[in-house]
Protein backbone atom coordinates (compact mmCIF):
# COMPACT_ATOMS: atom_id res chain seq x y z
CA UNK A 1 0.00 0.00 0.00
CA UNK A 2 2.43 2.51 0.78
CA UNK A 3 4.52 1.91 -2.52
CA UNK A 4 1.35 2.78 -4.38
CA UNK A 5 0.61 5.51 -2.60
CA UNK A 6 4.09 6.59 -3.49
CA UNK A 7 3.67 5.96 -6.94
CA UNK A 8 0.73 7.63 -7.46
CA UNK A 9 1.86 10.74 -5.55
CA UNK A 10 5.06 10.47 -7.79
CA UNK A 11 2.48 11.18 -10.87
CA UNK A 12 0.59 13.27 -9.63
CA UNK A 13 3.44 15.66 -8.76
CA UNK A 14 4.51 14.45 -11.99
CA UNK A 15 1.32 15.83 -13.38
CA UNK A 16 1.36 18.36 -12.01
CA UNK A 17 4.91 19.67 -12.43
CA UNK A 18 3.89 19.73 -16.20
CA UNK A 19 1.51 22.01 -16.46
CA UNK A 20 3.22 25.27 -17.55
CA UNK A 21 1.96 28.77 -17.16
CA UNK A 22 3.78 31.63 -19.57
CA UNK A 23 3.17 35.27 -20.63
CA UNK A 24 3.22 36.52 -24.43
CA UNK A 25 3.20 40.02 -24.74
CA UNK A 26 1.74 42.15 -27.23
CA UNK A 27 4.15 44.51 -29.44
CA UNK A 28 4.41 47.11 -31.53
CA UNK A 29 7.95 47.31 -32.66
CA UNK A 30 10.40 49.85 -30.75
CA UNK A 31 9.14 52.73 -32.85
CA UNK A 32 5.56 51.57 -33.18
CA UNK A 33 6.03 50.36 -36.65
CA UNK A 34 3.28 48.03 -36.43
CA UNK A 35 0.82 51.08 -35.47
CA UNK A 36 -0.08 51.65 -39.08
CA UNK A 37 -3.28 49.66 -39.21
CA UNK A 38 -4.36 52.70 -36.36
CA UNK A 39 -3.15 55.67 -38.76
CA UNK A 40 -5.44 55.18 -41.73
CA UNK A 41 -7.17 57.26 -43.32
CA UNK A 42 -10.54 56.94 -45.39
CA UNK A 43 -11.05 58.09 -48.91
CA UNK A 44 -12.06 61.20 -47.87
CA UNK A 45 -8.53 61.80 -45.71
CA UNK A 46 -10.05 61.27 -42.21
CA UNK A 47 -8.54 59.35 -39.76
CA UNK A 48 -10.66 56.68 -39.26
CA UNK A 49 -9.20 57.06 -35.74
CA UNK A 50 -11.47 60.27 -35.16
CA UNK A 51 -14.34 57.68 -35.83
CA UNK A 52 -14.34 58.10 -31.81
CA UNK A 53 -15.37 61.48 -31.32
CA UNK A 54 -18.39 62.58 -30.36
CA UNK A 55 -20.62 65.37 -31.42
CA UNK A 56 -18.91 67.67 -29.23
CA UNK A 57 -15.37 66.70 -30.19
CA UNK A 58 -14.72 64.25 -27.31
CA UNK A 59 -13.11 61.55 -27.88
CA UNK A 60 -14.89 58.44 -26.16
CA UNK A 61 -13.20 55.05 -25.29
CA UNK A 62 -12.61 52.40 -28.23
CA UNK A 63 -12.55 48.95 -27.61
CA UNK A 64 -9.88 47.01 -29.03
CA UNK A 65 -10.93 43.00 -29.22
CA UNK A 66 -8.05 40.77 -29.65
CA UNK A 67 -9.21 37.62 -31.53
CA UNK A 68 -7.61 34.27 -32.75
CA UNK A 69 -8.06 33.75 -36.09
CA UNK A 70 -8.16 29.78 -36.50
CA UNK A 71 -5.79 29.10 -39.48
CA UNK A 72 -6.06 25.25 -39.86
CA UNK A 73 -2.24 25.06 -40.19
CA UNK A 74 0.76 27.50 -41.13
CA UNK A 75 0.36 29.83 -44.10
CA UNK A 76 3.06 32.39 -44.96
CA UNK A 77 2.71 35.79 -42.84
CA UNK A 78 2.57 37.89 -46.18
CA UNK A 79 -0.90 39.15 -46.66
CA UNK A 80 -1.29 37.37 -49.81
CA UNK A 81 0.10 34.24 -48.56
CA UNK A 82 -2.71 34.64 -45.58
CA UNK A 83 -5.43 35.51 -48.65
CA UNK A 84 -4.67 32.75 -50.54
CA UNK A 85 -4.54 29.88 -47.53
CA UNK A 86 -8.07 31.30 -46.51
CA UNK A 87 -9.52 30.34 -49.62
CA UNK A 88 -10.09 27.08 -48.39
CA UNK A 89 -9.79 27.18 -45.02
CA UNK A 90 -12.05 28.81 -41.94
CA UNK A 91 -9.77 31.65 -41.24
CA UNK A 92 -12.27 32.78 -38.67
CA UNK A 93 -11.86 33.95 -34.94
CA UNK A 94 -12.36 31.25 -32.35
CA UNK A 95 -15.75 32.35 -30.72
CA UNK A 96 -14.77 31.45 -26.87
CA UNK A 97 -10.99 33.33 -26.96
CA UNK A 98 -11.86 36.99 -27.78
CA UNK A 99 -10.91 39.50 -25.18
CA UNK A 100 -11.62 42.94 -25.52
CA UNK A 101 -10.07 45.97 -23.04
CA UNK A 102 -10.81 49.39 -23.42
CA UNK A 103 -8.47 51.99 -24.33
CA UNK A 104 -8.92 55.74 -24.60
CA UNK A 105 -7.16 57.61 -27.56
CA UNK A 106 -6.19 61.08 -28.24
CA UNK A 107 -7.57 63.40 -31.05
CA UNK A 108 -4.99 62.77 -33.92
CA UNK A 109 -6.48 65.49 -36.03
CA UNK A 110 -3.99 68.16 -37.34
CA UNK A 111 -0.98 65.74 -36.29
CA UNK A 112 1.95 64.83 -38.13
CA UNK A 113 1.75 61.19 -39.15
CA UNK A 114 4.87 60.69 -36.72
CA UNK A 115 3.22 62.80 -34.21
CA UNK A 116 -0.16 60.48 -34.61
CA UNK A 117 2.36 57.43 -34.14
CA UNK A 118 3.88 58.57 -31.07
CA UNK A 119 0.37 59.28 -29.55
CA UNK A 120 -0.62 55.81 -30.56
CA UNK A 121 2.43 54.27 -28.77
CA UNK A 122 1.78 55.77 -25.82
CA UNK A 123 -1.69 54.61 -25.47
CA UNK A 124 -0.32 51.41 -26.07
CA UNK A 125 2.17 51.48 -23.80
CA UNK A 126 -0.29 53.00 -21.22
CA UNK A 127 -2.43 49.49 -21.40
CA UNK A 128 1.18 47.83 -20.53
CA UNK A 129 0.45 44.72 -18.76
CA UNK A 130 -2.87 44.38 -19.14
CA UNK A 131 -3.82 40.47 -19.11
CA UNK A 132 -5.94 40.01 -22.40
CA UNK A 133 -6.32 36.33 -22.04
CA UNK A 134 -4.91 33.25 -19.53
CA UNK A 135 -4.94 30.92 -21.93
CA UNK A 136 -4.77 30.94 -25.84
CA UNK A 137 -5.50 28.21 -28.17
CA UNK A 138 -2.55 25.67 -28.55
CA UNK A 139 -3.00 25.62 -32.79
CA UNK A 140 -1.89 27.56 -35.57
CA UNK A 141 -3.50 31.36 -35.01
CA UNK A 142 -3.45 34.67 -36.47
CA UNK A 143 -3.68 37.15 -33.80
CA UNK A 144 -5.55 40.04 -34.55
CA UNK A 145 -6.27 43.16 -32.53
CA UNK A 146 -9.11 45.51 -34.18
CA UNK A 147 -9.75 48.98 -32.97
CA UNK A 148 -14.07 50.63 -32.79
CA UNK A 149 -15.89 52.55 -31.72
CA UNK A 150 -18.47 50.07 -30.85
CA UNK A 151 -18.31 48.72 -27.22
CA UNK A 152 -16.61 45.60 -25.78
CA UNK A 153 -19.77 44.65 -24.59
CA UNK A 154 -21.50 45.09 -28.16
CA UNK A 155 -18.82 42.97 -29.45
CA UNK A 156 -19.39 40.10 -26.67
CA UNK A 157 -19.53 36.32 -27.92
CA UNK A 158 -23.61 35.99 -28.42
CA UNK A 159 -25.53 33.40 -26.39
CA UNK A 160 -26.00 31.53 -29.45
CA UNK A 161 -22.06 30.99 -29.98
CA UNK A 162 -21.25 33.56 -32.55
CA UNK A 163 -19.20 36.75 -32.35
CA UNK A 164 -21.18 39.92 -34.13
CA UNK A 165 -19.71 41.58 -36.52
CA UNK A 166 -17.47 44.62 -36.68
CA UNK A 167 -19.78 47.75 -38.03
CA UNK A 168 -17.41 48.85 -40.39
CA UNK A 169 -18.32 52.04 -40.15
CA UNK A 170 -16.93 52.84 -36.71
CA UNK A 171 -13.49 50.40 -36.99
CA UNK A 172 -10.65 52.67 -36.12
CA UNK A 173 -7.63 50.28 -36.81
CA UNK A 174 -6.37 47.05 -37.28
CA UNK A 175 -3.12 45.06 -36.83
CA UNK A 176 -2.31 41.62 -36.80
CA UNK A 177 0.29 38.83 -36.61
CA UNK A 178 1.96 36.39 -38.22
CA UNK A 179 0.43 32.80 -38.09
CA UNK A 180 1.98 31.67 -34.85
CA UNK A 181 1.83 28.82 -32.45
CA UNK A 182 1.52 30.55 -29.25
CA UNK A 183 2.43 27.93 -26.86
CA UNK A 184 5.44 27.18 -28.45
CA UNK A 185 6.72 31.04 -29.26
CA UNK A 186 9.55 32.04 -27.95
CA UNK A 187 9.50 36.41 -27.46
CA UNK A 188 7.07 38.71 -27.88
CA UNK A 189 3.77 38.80 -30.59
CA UNK A 190 4.62 41.62 -33.08
CA UNK A 191 1.38 42.88 -34.40
CA UNK A 192 1.40 44.88 -37.77
CA UNK A 193 -0.69 46.14 -40.70
CA UNK A 194 0.45 45.81 -44.28
CA UNK A 195 0.26 48.85 -46.45
CA UNK A 196 1.74 51.72 -48.26
CA UNK A 197 -0.45 54.49 -47.91
CA UNK A 198 -2.57 56.27 -45.42
CA UNK A 199 -5.42 55.85 -47.65
CA UNK A 200 -5.72 51.83 -45.94
CA UNK A 201 -9.45 52.26 -44.34
CA UNK A 202 -10.49 49.11 -46.85
CA UNK A 203 -7.38 46.67 -45.32
CA UNK A 204 -8.60 47.79 -42.17
CA UNK A 205 -11.90 46.48 -43.29
CA UNK A 206 -11.01 43.14 -44.52
CA UNK A 207 -8.37 42.99 -41.80
CA UNK A 208 -11.83 43.12 -39.69
CA UNK A 209 -13.57 40.55 -41.39
CA UNK A 210 -14.83 37.80 -39.95
CA UNK A 211 -13.52 35.53 -42.43
CA UNK A 212 -10.36 37.53 -43.91
CA UNK A 213 -11.58 36.75 -47.60
CA UNK A 214 -10.38 38.87 -50.48
CA UNK A 215 -12.92 41.75 -50.56
CA UNK A 216 -13.10 43.89 -54.04
CA UNK A 217 -13.50 47.84 -53.16
CA UNK A 218 -16.91 48.80 -52.30
CA UNK A 219 -17.17 51.91 -55.00
CA UNK B 1 13.27 6.47 -16.28
CA UNK B 2 15.04 5.01 -13.30
CA UNK B 3 12.13 3.69 -11.42
CA UNK B 4 10.70 1.41 -14.46
CA UNK B 5 14.75 0.28 -14.23
CA UNK B 6 14.86 -0.89 -10.83
CA UNK B 7 10.94 -2.06 -11.28
CA UNK B 8 12.61 -4.71 -13.64
CA UNK B 9 15.77 -5.59 -11.63
CA UNK B 10 13.90 -5.84 -8.84
CA UNK B 11 11.58 -8.47 -10.68
CA UNK B 12 14.62 -10.30 -11.58
CA UNK B 13 16.51 -10.21 -8.30
CA UNK B 14 13.16 -11.57 -6.42
CA UNK B 15 12.85 -14.64 -8.54
CA UNK B 16 13.26 -17.64 -6.93
CA UNK B 17 14.63 -20.70 -7.71
CA UNK B 18 11.86 -23.45 -8.43
CA UNK B 19 12.02 -27.08 -6.92
CA UNK B 20 11.85 -29.93 -9.07
CA UNK B 21 9.35 -31.37 -7.37
CA UNK B 22 5.74 -30.38 -8.69
CA UNK B 23 4.53 -31.43 -5.43
CA UNK B 24 2.44 -28.89 -3.57
CA UNK B 25 4.26 -29.29 -0.61
CA UNK B 26 7.96 -28.31 -0.34
CA UNK B 27 10.39 -30.85 0.07
CA UNK B 28 12.24 -31.12 3.09
CA UNK B 29 16.26 -30.85 3.59
CA UNK B 30 17.97 -31.95 6.58
CA UNK B 31 20.33 -29.79 7.64
CA UNK B 32 23.48 -30.86 9.87
CA UNK B 33 26.13 -28.40 11.15
CA UNK B 34 29.20 -29.53 12.23
CA UNK B 35 30.51 -26.38 14.20
CA UNK B 36 30.72 -24.27 17.26
CA UNK B 37 26.91 -24.32 18.73
CA UNK B 38 26.71 -20.01 18.12
CA UNK B 39 27.68 -21.13 14.18
CA UNK B 40 25.25 -23.39 14.50
CA UNK B 41 22.78 -21.46 15.32
CA UNK B 42 23.11 -18.63 13.52
CA UNK B 43 23.60 -20.51 10.24
CA UNK B 44 20.09 -22.42 11.22
CA UNK B 45 18.35 -18.94 11.99
CA UNK B 46 19.85 -17.95 8.28
CA UNK B 47 17.87 -21.18 6.26
CA UNK B 48 14.95 -20.63 7.67
CA UNK B 49 14.99 -16.94 6.49
CA UNK B 50 16.12 -18.62 2.92
CA UNK B 51 13.81 -17.65 0.13
CA UNK B 52 14.10 -21.26 -1.27
CA UNK B 53 11.56 -23.14 -1.85
CA UNK B 54 12.22 -26.10 0.70
CA UNK B 55 11.89 -26.73 4.18
CA UNK B 56 14.82 -27.02 6.01
CA UNK B 57 14.94 -29.26 9.08
CA UNK B 58 18.08 -29.02 11.02
CA UNK B 59 19.33 -31.74 13.38
CA UNK B 60 22.40 -32.16 15.85
CA UNK B 61 25.43 -34.20 14.73
CA UNK B 62 25.78 -37.95 15.75
CA UNK B 63 27.35 -38.00 19.31
CA UNK B 64 26.87 -41.20 20.31
CA UNK B 65 29.64 -44.56 20.80
CA UNK B 66 28.00 -47.65 22.30
CA UNK B 67 29.86 -48.88 25.31
CA UNK B 68 31.86 -51.83 24.54
CA UNK B 69 30.64 -55.26 25.36
CA UNK B 70 31.10 -55.92 28.92
CA UNK B 71 34.42 -58.01 30.18
CA UNK B 72 33.59 -60.97 31.28
CA UNK B 73 36.08 -60.55 33.99
CA UNK B 74 33.69 -61.73 37.07
CA UNK B 75 32.88 -64.97 34.97
CA UNK B 76 36.47 -65.62 35.15
CA UNK B 77 36.92 -64.47 38.49
CA UNK B 78 34.74 -67.14 39.71
CA UNK B 79 35.61 -70.14 37.31
CA UNK B 80 39.33 -69.78 38.48
CA UNK B 81 37.94 -70.25 42.08
CA UNK B 82 35.84 -72.95 41.08
CA UNK B 83 39.00 -74.41 39.64
CA UNK B 84 40.59 -73.78 42.95
CA UNK B 85 38.41 -75.39 45.25
CA UNK B 86 37.65 -78.74 42.66
CA UNK B 87 34.25 -77.68 41.60
CA UNK B 88 34.86 -77.94 37.84
CA UNK B 89 31.70 -78.05 37.11
CA UNK B 90 30.74 -74.77 38.36
CA UNK B 91 34.30 -73.83 37.03
CA UNK B 92 32.44 -75.13 33.60
CA UNK B 93 29.12 -73.12 34.15
CA UNK B 94 30.82 -69.98 34.96
CA UNK B 95 32.58 -69.60 31.23
CA UNK B 96 28.91 -69.49 30.31
CA UNK B 97 28.47 -70.68 26.37
CA UNK B 98 31.00 -71.89 24.54
CA UNK B 99 31.34 -69.79 21.67
CA UNK B 100 32.24 -66.75 24.34
CA UNK B 101 35.72 -67.15 23.51
CA UNK B 102 34.51 -66.06 19.63
CA UNK B 103 32.19 -63.17 20.91
CA UNK B 104 35.61 -61.58 22.77
CA UNK B 105 37.75 -62.26 19.67
CA UNK B 106 34.80 -60.61 17.79
CA UNK B 107 35.13 -57.61 20.19
CA UNK B 108 38.72 -57.53 19.65
CA UNK B 109 39.43 -58.87 23.00
CA UNK B 110 42.18 -61.19 22.44
CA UNK B 111 42.88 -61.69 25.89
CA UNK B 112 39.56 -62.51 27.26
CA UNK B 113 39.36 -64.74 24.88
CA UNK B 114 42.40 -66.43 25.99
CA UNK B 115 41.72 -66.67 29.38
CA UNK B 116 38.27 -67.98 28.78
CA UNK B 117 39.94 -70.82 26.56
CA UNK B 118 42.83 -71.46 28.96
CA UNK B 119 40.02 -72.13 31.67
CA UNK B 120 38.12 -74.23 29.44
CA UNK B 121 40.68 -76.32 28.95
CA UNK B 122 41.48 -76.49 32.51
CA UNK B 123 37.90 -76.80 34.05
CA UNK B 124 37.20 -79.72 31.05
CA UNK B 125 40.72 -81.53 31.95
CA UNK B 126 39.17 -81.48 35.61
CA UNK B 127 36.28 -82.46 35.26
CA UNK B 128 37.69 -85.12 33.27
CA UNK B 129 36.26 -84.37 29.53
CA UNK B 130 39.70 -85.00 27.83
CA UNK B 131 37.71 -83.60 24.51
CA UNK B 132 36.80 -80.67 25.43
CA UNK B 133 39.99 -80.00 27.12
CA UNK B 134 41.76 -80.57 24.16
CA UNK B 135 39.55 -78.79 21.54
CA UNK B 136 40.03 -75.42 24.19
CA UNK B 137 43.63 -76.14 23.76
CA UNK B 138 43.65 -76.69 20.50
CA UNK B 139 42.08 -73.22 19.78
CA UNK B 140 44.10 -71.62 22.14
CA UNK B 141 47.25 -72.85 20.13
CA UNK B 142 45.70 -72.62 16.51
CA UNK B 143 44.33 -68.69 17.24
CA UNK B 144 47.68 -68.27 18.26
CA UNK B 145 46.77 -65.92 21.29
CA UNK B 146 49.39 -65.51 23.74
CA UNK B 147 48.95 -67.27 27.10
CA UNK B 148 47.47 -65.06 29.43
CA UNK B 149 48.98 -64.47 32.73
CA UNK B 150 46.86 -67.01 34.83
CA UNK B 151 48.87 -69.59 33.25
CA UNK B 152 50.80 -70.09 36.12
CA UNK B 153 47.45 -70.97 37.93
CA UNK B 154 46.21 -73.60 36.08
CA UNK B 155 47.57 -77.52 37.19
CA UNK B 156 50.80 -78.85 35.34
CA UNK B 157 48.68 -81.30 33.14
CA UNK B 158 46.75 -78.47 31.53
CA UNK B 159 50.21 -76.53 31.36
CA UNK B 160 51.16 -79.59 29.26
CA UNK B 161 48.32 -79.87 27.09
CA UNK B 162 48.69 -76.62 26.01
CA UNK B 163 52.26 -77.10 25.24
CA UNK B 164 51.39 -80.17 23.24
CA UNK B 165 48.48 -78.34 21.28
CA UNK B 166 50.98 -75.48 20.80
CA UNK B 167 53.97 -78.35 19.31
CA UNK B 168 51.09 -79.91 16.83
CA UNK B 169 51.96 -78.75 12.97
CA UNK B 170 48.93 -77.65 11.74
CA UNK B 171 49.22 -76.59 8.09
CA UNK B 172 48.60 -73.09 6.44
CA UNK B 173 45.42 -73.27 4.37
CA UNK B 174 44.83 -70.36 1.86
CA UNK B 175 41.87 -68.62 3.10
CA UNK B 176 39.82 -66.01 0.75
CA UNK B 177 37.26 -63.48 2.31
CA UNK B 178 34.72 -61.44 -0.06
CA UNK B 179 32.35 -59.64 1.53
CA UNK B 180 29.12 -58.08 -0.10
CA UNK B 181 30.43 -55.00 1.81
CA UNK B 182 33.41 -53.52 -0.69
CA UNK B 183 36.30 -53.14 0.72
CA UNK B 184 35.23 -54.22 4.39
CA UNK B 185 38.04 -54.30 6.83
CA UNK B 186 38.73 -58.03 8.25
CA UNK B 187 40.11 -58.95 11.52
CA UNK B 188 41.26 -62.34 11.79
CA UNK B 189 41.53 -63.98 15.48
CA UNK B 190 41.53 -60.18 16.93
CA UNK B 191 44.58 -59.31 15.52
CA UNK B 192 45.87 -56.29 14.81
CA UNK B 193 46.61 -56.63 11.50
CA UNK B 194 43.86 -56.28 9.00
CA UNK B 195 42.95 -56.87 5.37
CA UNK B 196 40.11 -55.05 2.89
CA UNK B 197 38.39 -57.59 1.25
CA UNK B 198 38.30 -59.15 -0.90
CA UNK B 199 41.63 -60.81 0.75
CA UNK B 200 43.41 -64.01 0.35
CA UNK B 201 45.39 -65.08 3.28
CA UNK B 202 47.10 -67.89 5.22
CA UNK B 203 45.56 -69.36 8.38
CA UNK B 204 46.81 -72.58 10.44
CA UNK B 205 44.44 -75.59 9.98
CA UNK B 206 41.88 -74.89 12.37
CA UNK B 207 38.95 -72.56 13.55
CA UNK B 208 39.32 -69.13 13.63
CA UNK B 209 37.23 -65.90 14.18
CA UNK B 210 36.55 -63.38 11.67
CA UNK B 211 35.50 -60.16 12.11
CA UNK B 212 34.01 -57.58 9.18
CA UNK B 213 33.18 -54.31 9.42
CA UNK B 214 32.60 -51.60 6.82
CA UNK B 215 31.34 -48.08 6.72
CA UNK B 216 27.45 -48.42 6.96
CA UNK B 217 27.25 -51.86 7.53
CA UNK B 218 26.36 -53.90 10.84
CA UNK B 219 29.50 -55.94 12.36
CA UNK B 220 29.90 -59.19 11.67
CA UNK B 221 31.51 -61.95 13.58
CA UNK B 222 31.83 -65.38 11.86
CA UNK B 223 33.44 -68.62 13.46
CA UNK B 224 35.06 -70.19 10.41
CA UNK B 225 37.11 -73.45 10.07
CA UNK B 226 40.00 -73.76 7.83
CA UNK B 227 40.52 -77.24 6.24
CA UNK B 228 42.93 -77.77 3.39
CA UNK B 229 43.51 -77.45 0.94
CA UNK B 230 41.78 -74.16 0.66
CA UNK B 231 38.62 -72.09 2.10
CA UNK B 232 36.67 -69.61 0.29
CA UNK B 233 33.79 -68.12 1.83
CA UNK B 234 31.87 -64.40 0.99
CA UNK B 235 30.39 -62.76 3.89
CA UNK B 236 26.83 -61.27 3.52
CA UNK B 237 27.02 -57.65 5.62
CA UNK B 238 23.82 -55.83 7.05
CA UNK B 239 23.21 -52.87 5.78
CA UNK B 240 23.77 -50.98 9.27
CA UNK B 241 20.90 -49.27 11.29
CA UNK B 242 20.38 -45.47 11.72
CA UNK B 243 22.27 -46.26 15.51
CA UNK B 244 24.57 -48.29 14.56
CA UNK B 245 25.65 -45.51 11.49
CA UNK B 246 25.47 -42.45 13.63
CA UNK B 247 27.85 -44.72 16.05
CA UNK B 248 30.32 -45.57 13.21
CA UNK B 249 30.14 -41.64 12.11
CA UNK B 250 30.78 -40.92 15.73
CA UNK B 251 33.85 -43.21 16.43
CA UNK B 252 35.23 -42.51 12.60
CA UNK B 253 34.39 -38.84 11.72
CA UNK B 254 32.91 -37.28 14.40
CA UNK B 255 36.01 -35.46 15.93
CA UNK B 256 38.20 -35.31 12.35
CA UNK B 257 38.30 -31.99 10.59
CA UNK B 258 36.27 -33.45 7.54
CA UNK B 259 33.19 -34.43 8.34
CA UNK B 260 32.05 -33.48 4.89
CA UNK B 261 34.13 -36.46 2.91
CA UNK B 262 32.31 -38.73 0.73
CA UNK B 263 32.61 -41.50 3.66
CA UNK B 264 31.65 -39.45 6.16
CA UNK B 265 28.37 -37.64 4.26
CA UNK B 266 27.11 -41.15 3.70
CA UNK B 267 27.21 -42.47 6.65
CA UNK B 268 25.71 -39.21 8.40
CA UNK B 269 22.68 -39.50 5.76
CA UNK B 270 22.21 -42.94 7.20
CA UNK B 271 22.81 -42.09 10.68
CA UNK B 272 19.96 -39.06 10.08
CA UNK B 273 17.99 -40.71 8.45
CA UNK B 274 18.46 -37.83 5.59
CA UNK B 275 17.66 -38.80 1.79
CA UNK B 276 18.65 -35.31 1.22
CA UNK B 277 21.52 -34.01 3.27
CA UNK B 278 23.09 -30.55 3.64
CA UNK B 279 26.47 -30.52 5.62
CA UNK B 280 27.65 -27.27 6.66
CA UNK B 281 31.05 -27.10 8.20
CA UNK B 282 32.82 -24.44 9.68
CA UNK B 283 36.30 -23.73 10.47
CA UNK B 284 36.42 -20.79 12.87
CA UNK B 285 38.54 -18.20 13.42
CA UNK B 286 39.73 -14.71 12.60
CA UNK B 287 37.29 -15.40 9.61
CA UNK B 288 35.23 -18.18 9.23
CA UNK B 289 35.72 -20.88 6.08
CA UNK B 290 32.63 -22.49 5.22
CA UNK B 291 31.80 -25.19 3.61
CA UNK B 292 28.39 -26.92 2.22
CA UNK B 293 28.12 -30.13 0.56
CA UNK B 294 24.64 -31.85 -0.60
CA UNK B 295 24.05 -35.41 -0.71
CA UNK B 296 21.51 -37.17 -2.03
CA UNK B 297 20.87 -40.59 -0.74
CA UNK B 298 24.05 -40.97 0.70
CA UNK B 299 25.90 -39.92 -2.34
CA UNK B 300 27.37 -36.31 -2.47
CA UNK B 301 26.22 -34.07 -5.29
CA UNK B 302 27.31 -30.62 -4.47
CA UNK B 303 30.29 -29.03 -2.92
CA UNK B 304 30.67 -25.33 -2.23
CA UNK B 305 32.96 -23.02 0.30
CA UNK B 306 33.73 -19.65 1.09
CA UNK B 307 36.77 -18.90 2.63
CA UNK B 308 37.72 -15.56 4.41
CA UNK B 309 33.66 -15.08 5.62
CA UNK B 310 33.50 -12.05 7.86
CA UNK B 311 31.31 -13.39 10.79
CA UNK B 312 28.44 -10.92 10.52
CA UNK B 313 28.53 -12.16 7.17
CA UNK B 314 28.03 -15.67 7.70
CA UNK B 315 24.01 -15.21 7.31
CA UNK B 316 24.45 -14.42 3.27
CA UNK B 317 27.62 -16.64 2.90
CA UNK B 318 25.38 -19.79 4.42
CA UNK B 319 22.36 -18.96 2.08
CA UNK B 320 24.62 -18.50 -0.80
CA UNK B 321 25.96 -21.16 -0.63
CA UNK B 322 22.93 -23.35 0.20
CA UNK B 323 21.00 -22.47 -2.80
CA UNK B 324 24.30 -22.92 -4.66
CA UNK B 325 24.54 -26.43 -3.77
CA UNK B 326 20.94 -27.16 -3.84
CA UNK B 327 20.72 -26.10 -7.61
CA UNK B 328 23.64 -27.46 -8.38
CA UNK B 329 22.91 -30.92 -6.84
CA UNK B 330 19.59 -30.76 -8.92
CA UNK B 331 17.14 -30.27 -5.75
CA UNK B 332 16.12 -27.21 -7.47
CA UNK B 333 16.29 -26.15 -10.46
CA UNK B 334 18.45 -23.25 -11.46
CA UNK B 335 16.54 -20.00 -12.28
CA UNK B 336 15.50 -19.22 -15.16
CA UNK B 337 16.83 -16.72 -17.52
CA UNK B 338 15.66 -13.25 -16.81
CA UNK B 339 13.47 -13.22 -20.05
CA UNK B 340 12.08 -16.28 -19.21
CA UNK B 341 10.33 -15.21 -15.94
CA UNK B 342 6.85 -14.41 -16.22
CA UNK B 343 7.62 -11.45 -13.68
CA UNK B 344 10.13 -9.60 -16.01
CA UNK B 345 7.58 -9.39 -18.96
CA UNK B 346 5.24 -7.63 -16.23
CA UNK B 347 7.65 -5.37 -15.19
CA UNK B 348 8.78 -4.98 -18.87
CA UNK B 349 4.88 -3.94 -19.24
CA UNK B 350 4.53 -1.73 -16.27
CA UNK B 351 7.44 0.08 -17.50
CA UNK B 352 6.54 0.56 -20.89
CA UNK B 353 3.32 1.60 -19.20
CA UNK B 354 4.91 4.38 -17.11
CA UNK B 355 7.29 5.42 -19.88
CA UNK B 356 4.10 6.09 -22.44
CA UNK B 357 2.20 8.05 -19.56
CA UNK B 358 5.35 9.70 -19.22
CA UNK B 359 6.00 10.26 -22.26
CA UNK B 360 2.18 11.45 -22.93
CA UNK B 361 2.20 13.69 -19.88
CA UNK B 362 5.64 15.76 -21.56
CA UNK B 363 4.29 15.61 -25.36
CA UNK B 364 0.86 16.90 -24.22
CA UNK B 365 1.81 18.54 -21.10
CA UNK B 366 -0.68 21.27 -20.84
CA UNK B 367 0.41 24.97 -21.78
CA UNK B 368 -1.22 28.06 -20.59
CA UNK B 369 -0.10 31.13 -22.74
CA UNK B 370 -1.10 34.09 -21.07
CA UNK B 371 -1.63 37.49 -23.85
CA UNK B 372 -0.74 41.19 -22.43
CA UNK B 373 0.18 44.23 -23.57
Amino acid sequence: MRATSVVVTGLGLLLASCVQTRQVELTFGDEGEGLDGFMCRDPAGAPILDRLQDGAGQMLPAALVLDFIRLGGLPGCRSGQVMSWCVDHPCAPIASHRACVEAQFSSVDGLTRPQMRASLQQVMTSLKGTLLTGDAPDEFVLVRLVGTAQSCDQLAQLPDGTLPAFDDSKLVGCVYSCPVLLDSLQGDLFLGFDTLTDLCEQGVRVCAAGDLHWQPIQL
Amino acid sequence: MTAPLMLILAAASAAPSAPISTDADRPTVTVAIAGSPAAASQIDAALHAAPEPVRYHAVPLPNAIPPPPPIPTSALADARQAYVRGDFSRCLASLGRADAATDALGAGDALTASRLLLWSAACHLGDGDQRGARDAAESLAVLALPPPPDVGSVSQEVEALLARARASARPDVPVRIETSAPGAELVIDGRSQRCAAPCTLPLPTGAHVVRAEADGYEVLVRRIVAAPPSLQLRLDLTPASPEVAAAQWTARYGHGTEPDAARSVRLLSTALRAPRLLLFSVDEGRTLRVRCAVAVDGEISARAERVDVDPRQLDAAVRGLASDVLVRGRLLEPAPALHQRPEFWIAVGVAAAIAAGATAVVATRNVHTGIQF
